[in-house]
């Protein structure tokens, strides 16, 4: 038999731990004094382009936020004053907006009622629908029982089988290899 | 140490953004996967881009970390499985350093020459042969000096089945030993038990 056969034992072929321990020593004090920091960080950083924001100088995030704040802040007054000046002056547009905004909100609440009611026929035919259901499922509780029954047992008999083969296949499987078992 | 931000702190940072911090990861582990590759059988010219590899790796990965469980265990197993890649991508590509003659010569003379590092060539060797499920646990017990429930957890197999691994593992080398290098023996020309 080969020596290679990986469940083989021969008890008293071990040399013990202390002949591997000598064995080993030369590897044991093998050392190695890399640096990859700069390596690894660089391919990290080069794997994420623009993950990190640039940062601006000094305050400048600071004073553009300000600044941009103010600018809406502005853009909105300008825009609420320019609507109540032509609101309070009888303006033409004024008026037609107004008015377009009336005809619109009418619109929407026909639209709506249309959606309820079509809702509500929806959902009282749903019902009945669901009642019919139950009532046949009431009817037919026996043999469902009954199918449900025969359909836990197969799947019951079938776990029993899959474990009866994985254990078989277990007892002829090859002795796992290192990435086997810690992949 | 007190002061120094903890494994799980460090990847916390990370995770949120800091990716700087993984610096410090680096700088703490380095040594050990560099020492670790190298007695899993990587080359000296190899070990370095083996490092990088594997902190790339633990990088990418790092999402997966559980703050339950060492950081040194989980990026050893992260390393032991990097080394042998590269062992198994250079048989594949035809690298498989062929054993030097003068290495291989059974006659103590040119062995009697050899430095330690020679020496630790001609175990890598010998060691070599074995497979990666017996040879993997022998270099984490006899050269890394883990513990079994260690080498349990890194390997992801019960202690029972490192103990057996070890067991046949020696036995194996003692074989290898007896017929390719016994130069190798240990000093005593004795089985130390």
């Amino acid at each position: 038999m080969s020596p290679f056969q990986p469940h083989h034992r021969a008890p008293g072929d071990d040399p013990g731990h202390d002949w591997a321990d000598a064995v080993l020593g030369p590897i044991r004090r093998l050392q190695t004094d890399v640096d990859v920091t700069r390596t690894v960080m660089a391919r990290i950083r080069a794997a994420r382009p623009g993950f990190e924001a640039i940062p601006l100088p000094g305050g400048a995030p600071r004073v553009a936020w300000t600044l941009a704040l103010a600018a809406g802040v502005g853009a909105l007054v300008l825009l609420g004053s320019t609507a109540v000046a032509m609101i309070l002056g009888g303006d033409v547009g004024a008026r037609e907006v107004f008015s377009g905004l009336a005809s619109a909100g009418r619109s929407l609440l026909l639209v709506g009622q249309a959606a309820l009611a079509i809702v509500g026929r929806l959902l009282a035919a749903g019902l009945i629908t669901l009642a019919r259901l139950l009532a046949a499922a009431r009817d037919t509780a026996p043999y469902v029982r009954g199918v449900g029954t025969v359909a836990a047992t197969l799947g019951a008999v079938s776990i029993l089988v899959s474990l009866h083969a994985f254990a078989s296949a277990r007892k002829l499987m090859p002795p796992a290899g290192l990435h086997g078992g810690i992949r | 140490m007190p002061g120094e931000p903890s494994d799980g702190d460090l990847v916390r940072e990370v995770l949120a953004g800091n990716v700087d911090r993984f610096e410090v990861l680096v700088r703490r582990y380095q040594r050990l996967v560099a020492a670790a590759a190298l007695r899993m059988g990587t080359s000296r010219d190899e070990v370095e881009d083996v490092t990088s590899e594997v902190f790339y790796k633990v990088y990418r990965s790092l999402g997966r970390y559980r703050p339950e469980h060492a950081m040194s265990t989980w990026i050893y197993r992260i390393t032991v499985n990097a080394a042998l890649d590269r062992r198994r991508s250079r048989r594949q590509m035809g690298r498989q350093e062929e054993i030097p003659m003068h290495l291989a010569d059974t006659r103590p003379s040119p062995f009697e020459r050899a430095g330690d590092e020679e020496r630790a060539g001609l175990v890598q060797q010998a060691i070599g042969r074995l497979p990666d499920h017996y040879r993997v646990p022998l270099v984490m017990v006899h050269a890394e000096g883990l513990g079994l429930d260690e080498v349990a957890r890194v390997l992801g197999v019960a202690e029972g089945t490192v103990k057996s691994r070890l067991f046949r593992a020696r036995a194996m080398l003692k074989q290898i030993i007896q017929r390719h290098y016994p130069a190798l023996q240990p000093a005593t020309g004795e089985e130390v038990m």
